[in-house]
Parts: structure tokens; C-alpha cells; sequence
């Protein structure tokens, strides 16, 4: 690619490792950020894999004594925190930084040094996440939701709450700078004639999930920050004995905490319902019910928050009405699987591996939406909360939602990010043993919760009647550790040998798909203009004499379309220069972290390097060539 | 192809398993209701996961059905660039709102018939009647002590009250006005509707006895409400339910819910004296008194509240004292440790010995002086001698006396628990018969009874407290209620407190057990008393 070969022309007395590393530390490329998003985003995620399978070893028994309550309870809480911020939300991420450009005809992201901070920022944030294992100091332990007052000393000591608030702080800065950064893009950045209802679905998921981000993440930051303060400054927020309110802490976080649980699961949807019409060789079916459904999801996401506090006591009145708020939820959702499904209906359906894992997809996210409806009923739920029968609702809905959906995307893009085909029988066997997998472990944890087996607890009793279920979960969360394994071979043989993938490997529909795979770091040599919802199967495909049934177009441009050969110099695009800066700022942030656990006034070091980054980084011209 | 066959098979074999295994689930099952609240939830959970199943088959169906029907073959022309159809999903957004509906239905009926606020009286028909001296009507299989019932009749089930608050991490009962308290297991009469007030000394906590009730939180600074009631004789597991720091695991607690005659007798031997120590159990005294456990355990009497406020404030200053289980006839108890172990000589001395690998993370051993002192640390001879001495105190045999119904005592509706602090039958004429008054020790007694004095909430000058001042009273009781004469007025206001609230005065905050806790001679005095206030 151009810039790391000019790079490495120019550098005779460094070693060329050495130049590869610093073009992808200083890059501002919105495809390499994607990359780093990506592999960083895996290695947390199997981190997070590990802690489940902490967890699943302990509970294969009863009674057992593997390991004690306190590393249990960090096991736990760490496994959600770092599936959820460290894993589902960077890797949306990393397919909104590597599709969305491409798909609406842009060159880059509206403002890439502000992705490359991002980027670097969710880096440090997510090493800080985790800074209890590095340091040995002790990492969060009572729960993702880490509900007051036993946040607050002396319930809680040591540093573990410091990690908690200090690394979702940072973390949320990161999501919001990438979020304004998508918001814009995708409103001011598409190629001339893509309107609003003619972008793909999978942008305008992103563009309501960045909304998500920018009106959720100040709500959690505020809750953050009480925490903090209570317990570094002494502040009353959540002490009960000066007053302090408990339940408040619930209402800020669930109140962000909803809102969340669709920025986990839009990006996906999103996914899905472009593999879906890629596969069946059909329009997606009612793209305009499901994109908005995608958008009343986005509004009404902000109506339900208490159903996750219907045993906290609100009352009949309060629990009524967010009752009726979560079930109405379930109809635009509905809409979206209806739609999927009459996409398929009538297509040519070809079963690669993207389309298992979107249609693996439907299936569980079914499962998960209807036990969803079964605790939309205080009463029901009353039986059902903090048992394992949420614990089953929510991995249906996140690895049977978001991370199938996740899966999807990856094996259906990974030939535009490499430029080469993953292997389909490895990714169908993947498919398969994850199948299997995930339904043995999530499945009976419906049964273990109703028969009265509580979440969070570190063993249970040996006459309890838990035992075959929990040993039958254990089972298959090593088949689906298996299966993970099998998917990190896929991609490292694939990388090296894998089939060369060409501009168009699907049969697309989107514009990604109409320039090289990878793509040439400026994307597009002549900016598109589109005429349509589906501008790549326009150029291939036209209609018969009738107007009618569709036929291979005779003057389809074919290969000739595609700027398949090398990377060209194109002197007259201007693409922003690299910059470390970015990176700079990010450290800022992390040291000023990292410090705030040696005692928060060693902070200001940390401010000190982002406000100079931040400086410097303004005088920095955008490109050398930039004369304006 | 193999996508669809696992599918078609693993998929509804899935469901059957499901079904299947619900007919062998454990003890601790929301499948095994044995009582109202559960009952009334799991029927709700039924109609839910009927639609549910229903849309399930039908969707993955569907989808199923699709993803075969349309699989690519090879040669097959272009499909039909189809891009929806308006009629259709108007259709399938009406269709999913219809099965919500059905949902929401039952659910707000169910919400508001199983909370605490609800003042829905549950009813049972009498089915039997016992003919014996005590005119005990069976109801059902409860026995209640119902003069006028007969056979055929619905009688409404009794209410009782309990407190019980959480702690880190175990369970602490006390039963209304504070005279009886228990820790970790629960004492109920069956078909008898339980209210329960739940209150947290640390940290948010959740009550959860599946058998018979979902969870409620139990939250600092809020005081909330639930109910349940037990069908039949048993012990229930009960625990925690929401994460509550290192040993939430092990924070259970047993339910024992009795037929009405057991639980008398249970509460006449929780009030005999205990046992006298003698031998080892004697030096095991003095190990409980020297070693400092009495800072945290009492053993006598229930636990005063000013006492477990200062043993939390203490707690929360970082001092050595936190609030622990009452230990009163300890020895009674089937569980211990929070109800994660039954009560053995051997439990109970491998808890005193390590009670941190008994159960990880408890205070006891955080706290104690025996454990985290190594001066202080107990020999395994004191060890047993300590077990020996928790393992008498249990009420003396002798002093335990027979319960014996007494009509006088209990109210004509069917409230037999003299705990009840507000049964609320309807206001009637009262044929508790009081001996004669003398409106002089009368007198005396608003002054000085206990444990509540009449004159702290009702004073004699017209000044307004936490009752309506009694200045007068022999006059204006008598025009309250037309055709009803002072004297029954009053008569009727302090054997049942709640008949005649005064407005801008709260229900249920006067005692309602006169009878019991001064006796029926000072209750008449105080009548006489208060008829020489003119």
C-alpha cells in the first residue's frame, strides 16, 4: 500500500518491522483502524472467553473449591465487562470503521485523526479495564452492574471499583469520539445520490447505534463519576448512611444500561440484513419497515430501563407500565425477523459460511426475544430474576445476537478487509460446533434458573438438583472454546493461503463491493453516483425485455468495473497524512488512569501529556501537501 | 442439507427435553409452588410460555421451511427482485401486538393480585368441622379457631406480620412488636397469609423462597413489602437472590411452615427458659462469654433495635462488632451457618474451628478476636466444649407449656396469631369479657404501663401527638359513633386499634394486643380510667 511503501523507501537505516509498526501506530486509515479494532477487540474477547471457562470449570461440580469466592466474583464480572465493552461494542466498531465509508462511497471517516484517537483511546481504556490483573491489585468484583451501596466502602475495598469507574470512563470517551465521528460521516459524507432511504441497512444501524452511543454514554459517565467520587472523595452518593440513594445507581445505569443492550445488538441486525439479501440473491424485503424498526427500537430502548429493576419494589404502577413499554418492544423487533425471513422467502439461497451465522443468527435471537417476553411480566420475573434463566435470555440475545451476527460479518467482509476468501468448510465446522455449543451451554440454564439456581453464585450444593445441568453447560462451553479454535486457524491459514478473494467474492449488492479487495487506501478513484438502494447489482445485473424477472446484464462492466490491479498512484486525492498524535492523547488519557490508582492528584500528569497531545496535534497540518 | 435436519430434530428435541426435565426438578423449584403467590406466578409463567412456545414453533418454522424450500439449485435463474408488500407487514406488526396482549393481560391482573399493596383477602371454604370443646372448625387443613363457621362457609385466611432483615450474609425474623426473633429460619402457621417487611442493615439484598413466592429486593433505606402464604406443612429453602459480595452464595435461610397447633407450641417454647448448661457445655458457657461472642450474638431475648444499631455503627467505623444471628434455642435449629449446612455436633465444630473455609468470606471470621487474633485463638478442647455449650440452648422440656386455644384471647374472626398487629375484621361489638375496673390504677397504668406508655402518644391536655389526645374523652367518645355509648367506643378502640381511626391519624400504629402484653385486668382499669375524663 502507498503509504507504508513510501515509508519504507524512505527509511534506510530503520528496519523495515520496525517501519510496519509505525505506519499502523500513526495511521489515520479508517480500514487499518477497523483492523486494530478488530484483532484488539478478539484478544479481549477470548480474555473474556477464558474467564467463562474460569467460571464454567468451578460450576462443573458441586462443592468445588477451584477457586474461592473472591477470584469467582472478579471472574464473573470481568467475563461481562470485557464481552461487553472490550469485545461486542469495539468489534460493531471495527465494522463501522471498516464498511461504512466504503459502503456509502467515501474516502474516509469525516474525521480520521479523531478515529485514530478513538481507537488508541479504547486501547487504554480496555488495558485499564483489566489493570486489577496486570497490577495484582484486584479487579472489579460485584457484577457488570456493580449495584450500590456494596460498591461503596467498606463492603467493597481495594482498587477494584477504581479500575471499574476509570476504565468505562475512558472507554466512554472513546465510544463518543467515534460516535460523532460515524454520525457525520454517514450524514454528511455519502457519494452523491445516496439518499437517506438508499443507504444500506447496515450503515443506518450504525447511524441509530451512534446516536445510542452519543445520548447513552453521558448517562453512564455521570453514574461513573458519583462512584468515583464516593469513594475517592468521600462524596454521599450511594452511602446509605449519610443518605446516600441505592436505587438511584440503578436508575443510571440500567437507564444507560438498556440503551446499551441495543448498541450491542443494532450493529448486528445491521449485519444481518445485508448478508441476508447478499445470500438469497433478493432486495432485503421491506427495507423501509426495518430500518425504521431499527430507529423505534432506538427511541423505545429508552422507555424500559426499570424491567430490569421490576424485584427492586417501584410498585405495581411503575412495573405496569414498563411491563407494557418492553413488551411494545418486541413488535419492531418481530417486524425485523419477519422481514429477514421474507427476504429468504422466494430467493436462491446459497448456505456459505456468512449465511449460516446469519441465519444461526435469526434462530437464536427468536429463542432470546421470547424468553425476553417472559420476563416482560413482573410476576413471571419474579421468579426469574438474577436466576439463570437470565443469565440463558441474555447470551441468546448476545452471543446468539450479537456475536453470531458478529461472526456473520466477519466471515462476509473479511475478503474486502484481506483481500482473501476465509476457508468455508473450516467456518461451516465453526458454525456447526458453535451451534452445538452455545445450545448446550445456554440452553439449560432456562431449566437450571426455574429450578431455582441464582446467577452469581460461586458453587452450589451437591443435593440442590443443579448438577446435570451445570456439568452439560461446562461440556459444551469447551465445545464452544473448540470451535473458537478452529476459527483462529481459519483466519491465520487464511491469511497466508487463502483463496484470493477478488473485488466481488458474494455476488454483492452494496459499493463496497465494486472497488479492489483490500481496497486502495483512498477507496474510491472517482467518487460513485448512485441511483439506487443497491448500486452494485445495478451495474451487474438489469431487467428482461418485460421489466420483469432479472437477468445478467450483456454491457456488465465485469472485471473492467474494478480497480483490481495494485494500488495506483493517484496524485490528485488527497488522503490525511499519518500522525502519532492521537496516540499521544490516548496515553494521556490511560496515565491519568493508571495514576489515579497511586492517588488521584498524580492524575494531572496523565491531563498534562492529553492537553499538550492535544495542542500539538491542532497545530499539525492535515497533509504535508495541505496549503490551505 | 445439515442445517436444516439438526433443525428440524435438535431444535423441538430440544423443547421436549425441556418439558421433560421440568417433571424431575429439584427442591428449591419455582415448578414445586406450595403456596398462593407461587402458585398465581407460575400460572402466569404458563400462559406466557404457551404463546411463546407457540410463536416459536411457528417462526422457526418458517424459517426452517424457507431456508429449504429456496436453497439454491444449481442452474437456477435470478429470483424475483421482490421489495415487499405493505398488506404483509401491516399484518405481521398487528400479529405480534395481538399475542402481547394476551400477555399483558394476565400480567397486570397478576401484578396486582400478588403484590403487598393489594389488600385482596385470600379465602378457603370449610370443609370439616371438628366437633370437640374448643369449637376448632377444620378448614381445609388448617385449623383455625373459628366459633360461628360451619361447614360450607368461606372463611378469610388470618394475616400475620414479620419483620426480616438482611444482613451480610444471613437472615434475621422478627415477629410484630419485636418478641420473637429468629435468625435463618422462618416459623410459619399455614394458610396463613404472611406480610413480610424487609429491611437491609448493609447492602441490597433480594428474599426469594422459590416454593412459595418470587424475590422481592430488600433494599437500605426502604422498607419493602411482600406476602405469602404456605399450603402445607414443610420446610422451604429461601436465600438471596441478588449479588451481595463474597458469601451472597451461601446466605440461605429455611422456611418452616407448621399446622396451626405445631405452630403454637413452637412459640410457647421459643418463650420457655433454656436448658441449663452442665459438664463440658458449662465450660463451653464460659468460653461464650470470655471469647467475646456476646458482642456479637445474643442468646436470651430477642436482640433490642438500639442494640443492632450500634453493633452496625460499629461495623461501619471499622471496629470488631457487627450484627450476628440471635442464638436463642439455637440448638432447635435444623440448619446453621445461614442455612448452607444442617446442625451437627461435627458441622458446628468444624465452623467454630475455620468457620473462613466453612463459609468464605463470613464476618465471623473476618471480625472475631479468636480468629484473626492469634493470642486469642480458641484449643480444640474450648472448640468442643463451645459446641457443646450452643448445642443446649434449647428450651427446657418441663417449661414448655401445652398450648391450649383460648377463645378469650383471639378475636371472632379467624385470627388466631396474637402477633397479627392489625387483623381488621370488621368493626363489631367485642365479647371479650373484662373483669371490673378501678379507674384509679387506671390511672396509673396510662402513666406507666410497658412497654409502651399510653400518655407518650396520647397526652390529657389536648395537645396533639402521635394519637388524638384523650382530654375529654368520656364525653366525645360517646358522640363518634351514633347508637354507640362511650364506654363501647373505647372498649372497642383498644381491643382492636384499628376500628375507628381519627382523621389525620395513620392505621396500624397502635399496638392491638392489649389483652396479652398488660393483661385484660389493666386493659378495664384504663377503660374506667378514661370514662372519668370529662
Amino acid at each position: 500500500m502507498v503509504t507504508v511503501d513510501k515509508v519504507i523507501e524512505g527509511a534506510t537505516s530503520r528496519s523495515k518491522a520496525f517501519d510496519i509498526a509505525w505506519s499502523w501506530i500513526t495511521t489515520v486509515d479508517h480500514k487499518r483502524i477497523g483492523i486494530l479494532y478488530l484483532i484488539t477487540s478478539i484478544i479481549f474477547f477470548f480474555g473474556a472467553g477464558i474467564e467463562a471457562l474460569v467460571i464454567r470449570t468451578q460450576l462443573a461440580r458441586p462443592d468445588s473449591t477451584l477457586v474461592d469466592p473472591a477470584t469467582f466474583n472478579q471472574m464473573f464480572t470481568m467475563h461481562a465487562l470485557s464481552m461487553i465493552f472490550l469485545g461486542v461494542m469495539p468489534m460493531s466498531v471495527a465494522f463501522f470503521n471498516v464498511v461504512v465509508p466504503l459502503a456509502i462511497g467515501a474516502r474516509d471517516v469525516a474525521f480520521p485523526r479523531l478515529n485514530a484517537l478513538s481507537y488508541w483511546v479504547f486501547l487504554f481504556g480496555g488495558l485499564l479495564l483489566n489493570g486489577g490483573f496486570i497490577s495484582g491489585l484486584g479487579s472489579p468484583d460485584t457484577g457488570w452492574f456493580a449495584y450500590a451501596n456494596l460498591t461503596e466502602e467498606p463492603f467493597t475495598t481495594g482498587q477494584g471499583m477504581t479500575f471499574y469507574s476509570l476504565g468505562l470512563l475512558i472507554l466512554g470517551i472513546s465510544s463518543l469520539a467515534g460516535a460523532f465521528n460515524f454520525a457525520v460521516t454517514i450524514i454528511n459524507m455519502r457519494a452523491p445520490g445516496m439518499s437517506l432511504m438508499r443507504m444500506p441497512p447496515f450503515v443506518w444501524m450504525t447511524l441509530v447505534t451512534s446516536f445510542l452511543l452519543i445520548t447513552a454514554m453521558p448517562v453512564i459517565t455521570v453514574g461513573l463519576i458519583q462512584i468515583l467520587f464516593d469513594r475517592t472523595f468521600g462524596t454521599n452518593f450511594f452511602d446509605t448512611t449519610a443518605g446516600g440513594s441505592p436505587v438511584l445507581w440503578q436508575h443510571v445505569f440500567w437507564l444507560f444500561g438498556h440503551p446499551e443492550v441495543y448498541i450491542l445488538i443494532l450493529p448486528a441486525m445491521g449485519m444481518v440484513s445485508e448478508i441476508i439479501p447478499t445470500f438469497s440473491r433478493k432486495p432485503l424485503f421491506g427495507y423501509k419497515f426495518v430500518i425504521f424498526s431499527g430507529i423505534v427500537i432506538g427511541f423505545m430502548g429508552w422507555g424500559v430501563w426499570s424491567h430490569h429493576m421490576f424485584t427492586v419494589g417501584l410498585g405495581n404502577v411503575a412495573n405496569s407500565v414498563f411491563a407494557i413499554t418492553t413488551m411494545l418492544i418486541a413488535v419492531p423487533t418481530g417486524v425485523k425477523i419477519f422481514n429477514w425471513m421474507g427476504t429468504m422467502w422466494g430467493g436462491s439461497i446459497r448456505f456459505s459460511t456468512p449465511m449460516l451465522f446469519a441465519v444461526g443468527f435469526v434462530a437464536m435471537f427468536i429463542l432470546g426475544g421470547l424468553s425476553g417476553v417472559t420476563h416482560a411480566s413482573p410476576p413471571a420475573d419474579a421468579q426469574q430474576q438474577d436466576t439463570y434463566y437470565i443469565v440463558a435470555h441474555l447470551h441468546y440475545v448476545l452471543f446468539g445476537g450479537s456475536i453470531m451476527g458478529i461472526l456473520a460479518g466477519i466471515y462476509y467482509w473479511f475478503p474486502k478487509m484481506t483481500g482473501r476468501m476465509l476457508n468455508d468448510n473450516l467456518g461451516k465446522l465453526h458454525f456447526w460446533l458453535l451451534m452445538l455449543g452455545s445450545n448446550l451451554t445456554f440452553f439449560p440454564m432456562h431449566i437450571l434458573g426455574l429450578v431455582g439456581m441464582p446467577r452469581r453464585v460461586y458453587t452450589y450444593s451437591a443435593v440442590s438438583g443443579f448438577e446435570a445441568y451445570n456439568l452439560l453447560q461446562t461440556v459444551g462451553a469447551f465445545i464452544l472454546a473448540a470451535s473458537f479454535l478452529i476459527f483462529l486457524h481459519n483466519v491465520f491459514s487464511s491469511l497466508k493461503k487463502g483463496e484470493r478473494a477478488g473485488a466481488d467474492p458474494w455476488d454483492g449488492r452494496t459499493l463496497e463491493w465494486t472497488i479492489a479487495s483490500p481496497p486502495p487506501h483512498y477507496n474510491f478513484v472517482e467518487i460513485p453516483t448512485v441511483h439506487s438502494r443497491e448500486p452494485a447489482w445495478d451495474l451487474k445485473y438489469g431487467h428482461d425485455s418485460e421489466g420483469a424477472a432479472p437477468i445478467e446484464r450483456s454491457d456488465a462492466p465485469g472485471a473492467q468495473l474494478y480497480n483490481e490491479a495494485e494500488e495506483e498512484d493517484h496524485p490528485e486525492i488527497h488522503m490525511p497524512d499519518p500522525s502519532y498524535w492521537p496516540l499521544v492523547v490516548a496515553a494521556g488519557f490511560g496515565i491519568a488512569g493508571a495514576l489515579f490508582v497511586v492517588g488521584p492528584w498524580f492524575s494531572a500528569i496523565g491531563v498534562v501529556i492529553a492537553v499538550l497531545g492535544l495542542y500539538a496535534w491542532a497545530a499539525e497540518p492535515v497533509s504535508k501537501d495541505d496549503h490551505h | 442439507m445439515a442445517s436444516g435436519l439438526i433443525r428440524k430434530t435438535l431444535l423441538p428435541a430440544l423443547l421436549l427435553t425441556f418439558l421433560f426435565l421440568l417433571a424431575s426438578c429439584g427442591d428449591q423449584s419455582t415448578f414445586e409452588v406450595k403456596g398462593e403467590v407461587a402458585r398465581r406466578q407460575l400460572e402466569l409463567f404458563w400462559i406466557i410460555f404457551a404463546l411463546a412456545a407457540f410463536v416459536f414453533v411457528v417462526v422457526e418454522g418458517a424459517l426452517i421451511y424457507s431456508a429449504f424450500r429456496y436453497r439454491r439449485r444449481p442452474g437456477q435463474a435470478i429470483p424475483k427482485q421482490t421489495h415487499g408488500h405493505t398488506k404483509l407487514e401491516i399484518a405481521w406488526t398487528i400479529a405480534p401486538t395481538i399475542v402481547l396482549i394476551g400477555v399483558a393481560i394476565p400480567t397486570l391482573f397478576v401484578i396486582f393480585n400478588t403484590s403487598s399493596s393489594s389488600d385482596y383477602d385470600i379465602t378457603l371454604n370449610v370443609v370439616d368441622e371438628v366437633v370437640d370443646s374448643s369449637n376448632q372448625v377444620t378448614v381445609e387443613q388448617a385449623r383455625f379457631v373459628v366459633p360461628t363457621a360451619s361447614v360450607g362457609d368461606e372463611i378469610t385466611v388470618p394475616r400475620m406480620h414479620i419483620t426480616a432483615r438482611a444482613h451480610q450474609w444471613w437472615w434475621e425474623f422478627r415477629y410484630s412488636n419485636d418478641e420473637i426473633e429468629t435468625a435463618n429460619e422462618l416459623h410459619i402457621p399455614i394458610n396463613t397469609r404472611v406480610d413480610v417487611d424487609l429491611f437491609s442493615d448493609d447492602v441490597i439484598h433480594s428474599f426469594w423462597i422459590p416454593n412459595l413466592a418470587g424475590k422481592l429486593d430488600v433494599v437500605p433505606t426502604v422498607i419493602n413489602k411482600t406476602w405469602f402464604m404456605a399450603s402445607e406443612p414443610g420446610i422451604y429453602e429461601g436465600r438471596c437472590a441478588e449479588f451481595c459480595g463474597l458469601a451472597h452464595a451461601d446466605m440461605k435461610f429455611v422456611v418452616i411452615a407448621h399446622d396451626w397447633g405445631d405452630y403454637d407450641q413452637w412459640k410457647l417454647a421459643y418463650n420457655a427458659p433454656p436448658q441449663q448448661p452442665t459438664g463440658d457445655a458449662l465450660l463451653g458457657q464460659a468460653v461464650f462469654l470470655s471469647k467475646g461472642c456476646v458482642l456479637c450474638h445474643n442468646k436470651d431475648a430477642p436482640t433490642a433495635l438500639e442494640v443492632r444499631e450500634q453493633q452496625r455503627n460499629q461495623f461501619m467505623e471499622g471496629n470488631n462488632v457487627v450484627p450476628g444471628p440471635n442464638l436463642k434455642h439455637f440448638a432447635t435449629r435444623t440448619t446453621m451457618a445461614a442455612g448452607i449446612a444442617p446442625l451437627t455436633q461435627s458441622n458446628l465444630e468444624s465452623w467454630l474451628s475455620n468457620p473462613e473455609e466453612f463459609k468464605p468470606g463470613n464476618r465471623m471470621a473476618e471480625l472475631a478476636a479468636v480468629y484473626n487474633d492469634p493470642t486469642q485463638t480458641m484449643t480444640d478442647e474450648e472448640v468442643k466444649q463451645l459446641t457443646a455449650y450452643l448445642l443446649t440452648l434449647r428450651p427446657a422440656v418441663e417449661a414448655i407449656p401445652t398450648p391450649t386455644p383460648d377463645p378469650a384471647s383471639v378475636p371472632p374472626t379467624a385470627t388466631p396469631d396474637p402477633f397479627a398487629p392489625t387483623p381488621t375484621p370488621a368493626p363489631s361489638p367485642t365479647p371479650v369479657v373484662l373483669p371490673p375496673g378501678d379507674a384509679a390504677r387506671g390511672a396509673e397504668v396510662f402513666q406507666t404501663s410497658t412497654p409502651l406508655t399510653c400518655v407518650t402518644c396520647h397526652s390529657l391536655d389536648g395537645s396533639v401527638g402521635l394519637g388524638p389526645s384523650q382530654q375529654g374523652i368520656a364525653i366525645t367518645a360517646g358522640t363518634r359513633i351514633p347508637g354507640m355509648d362511650a364506654r363501647e367506643y373505647i372498649t372497642q378502640s383498644i381491643l382492636d386499634t384499628n376500628s375507628y381511626i381519627l382523621e389525620g391519624f395513620p392505621a396500624d400504629l397502635m399496638p392491638a394486643n392489649f389483652i396479652e402484653t398488660i393483661g385484660p385486668q389493666a386493659v378495664a382499669d384504663v377503660i374506667e380510667y378514661l370514662l372519668t375524663l370529662n
